[in-house]
């Protein structure tokens, strides 16, 4: 069997899906029962862990603030929860924030794009790395011009902005207690 | 296993990838018989809870599977309730999380079963390696072994000979014969012999 070793090994690679394909799917057993959220990552299904109940108290705190600088639809913006983003590129990607800024569509059907984006929002708890690399990589190649990513565990706040080339220009840690800047107001939140 | 080639991106700046999602093998007939994926082109296997495309077989690839397919038939074929049944491409369900539609299986025959072919009623599995040796004879031998599937041959169509395997131990084949085409093989309780050509 020597004459293997000189044989290529041909690795076998998830299956990829189209937005419309994962949509159909997402909304029909067995991936309507499972617990926590599918995204849908250069064509692949990714599980994404269910929120424990800190996850819960960030983002409900995050979303309450922003909501009440943006809440009566200043400039047209509006703050979510959990939005179904369909991300313009690489494609076909799905995400869901936990909360994000986003340009109102009015009354389109489907999914938001990415390009509606201001400012998208994960919250780590152990999420951390996904959040921190390929998620970072994922909002900044789709050209959202604001990340952050709230770090409960480290009592931080990974501030991203100014995407060029598929990753971010800027990264500022910012402690929690500290003021950030929110984007497309001269406002600023304190999370933590 | 499987998602190797991630790691050997150059391009890769993340050190840390997102995992595809993982189904049963239950989770994954569910979509391929009723969901969307049935819709979606293309076959499917489940791999370690992943779901991969399963290969196109081109026409080298055919020539070889039909002409085995032929002979095996006549070999086994009597569709009696007990009997030893040839199956093209059904879908084997060999784990909690892996399923894999084999080229050809030989098996006891499962009736008007509607579902996947159980590992138990499995004797023989042919896969037909074209561009695929080096999965065939790796992962996938090892994947069936594990599953207790008792003989797997490989038709290497470029070395142009039958990798021959049988006798489970350890979730391996301890019994492994090298086949040149134009040889006669005796399939595992056949009457008479197959030939490659």
């Amino acid at each position: 069997m020597n004459e293997l070793s000189t044989r290529p090994m041909i690795a076998e690679e998830p299956a990829r899906f189209s937005v419309d394909e994962f949509m159909a799917m997402a909304q029909q057993p067995p991936l309507s029962d499972w617990c926590g959220k599918i995204e849908l990552v250069e064509g692949v299904i990714v599980r994404m862990s269910p929120a424990g109940y800190p996850h819960f108290g960030f983002q409900r705190d995050i979303f309450r603030k922003l909501d009440r600088i943006f809440g009566n639809g200043l400039d047209g913006w509006i703050v979510g929860q959990e939005l179904t983003v369909n991300m313009t590129k690489p494609k076909p990607s799905v995400r869901e924030p936990d909360v994000c800024i986003f340009r109102d569509p009015g009354k389109i059907k489907g999914l938001v794009t990415s390009d509606a984006l201001l400012l998208a929002i994960e919250v780590a708890d152990s999420s951390r790395r996904e959040d921190l690399e390929p998620k970072r990589l994922s909002y900044a190649k789709a050209g959202v011009p604001n990340y952050w990513v709230v770090d409960i565990n480290a009592e931080q706040t990974h501030v991203f902005d100014s995407p060029v080339k598929g990753d971010y220009g800027t990264h500022d840690i910012v402690p929690f207690g500290k003021l950030i800047a929110v984007p497309g107001t001269s406002r600023k939140v304190r999370i933590g | 296993m499987w998602y190797a080639p991630y790691m050997n991106k150059p391009a890769a700046v993340d050190s840390f990838r997102e995992e595809p999602a993982r189904f049963t093998a239950e989770e994954f007939m569910q979509l391929a018989t009723l969901g969307p994926l049935a819709d979606v082109p293309g076959k499917f296997e489940l791999v370690d809870g992943v779901i991969v495309h399963a290969n196109s077989a081109l026409n080298l690839h055919s020539k070889y599977q039909t002409h085995l397919l032929i002979q095996l038939a006549s070999v086994y074929g009597d569709e009696t309730p007990d009997g030893w049944v040839v199956r093209v491409e059904l879908t084997v369900r060999l784990g909690d999380y892996s399923t894999r539609n084999p080229d050809i299986v030989v098996m006891r025959n499962p009736g008007d079963d509607e579902g996947m072919g159980q590992p138990d009623d499995v004797l023989l599995i042919i896969e037909i390696a074209h561009t695929t040796l080096k999965r065939d004879m790796g992962p996938k031998r090892l994947a069936y072994a594990a599953a207790g599937v008792p003989h797997y041959w490989v038709v290497d169509v470029e070395g142009r000979r039958t990798y021959v395997m049988a006798d489970l131990a350890d979730g391996d084949y301890c019994l492994r014969n090298e086949v040149v085409f134009g040889e006669a093989m005796l399939p595992p309780g056949g009457a008479k012999s197959v030939v490659v050509v």
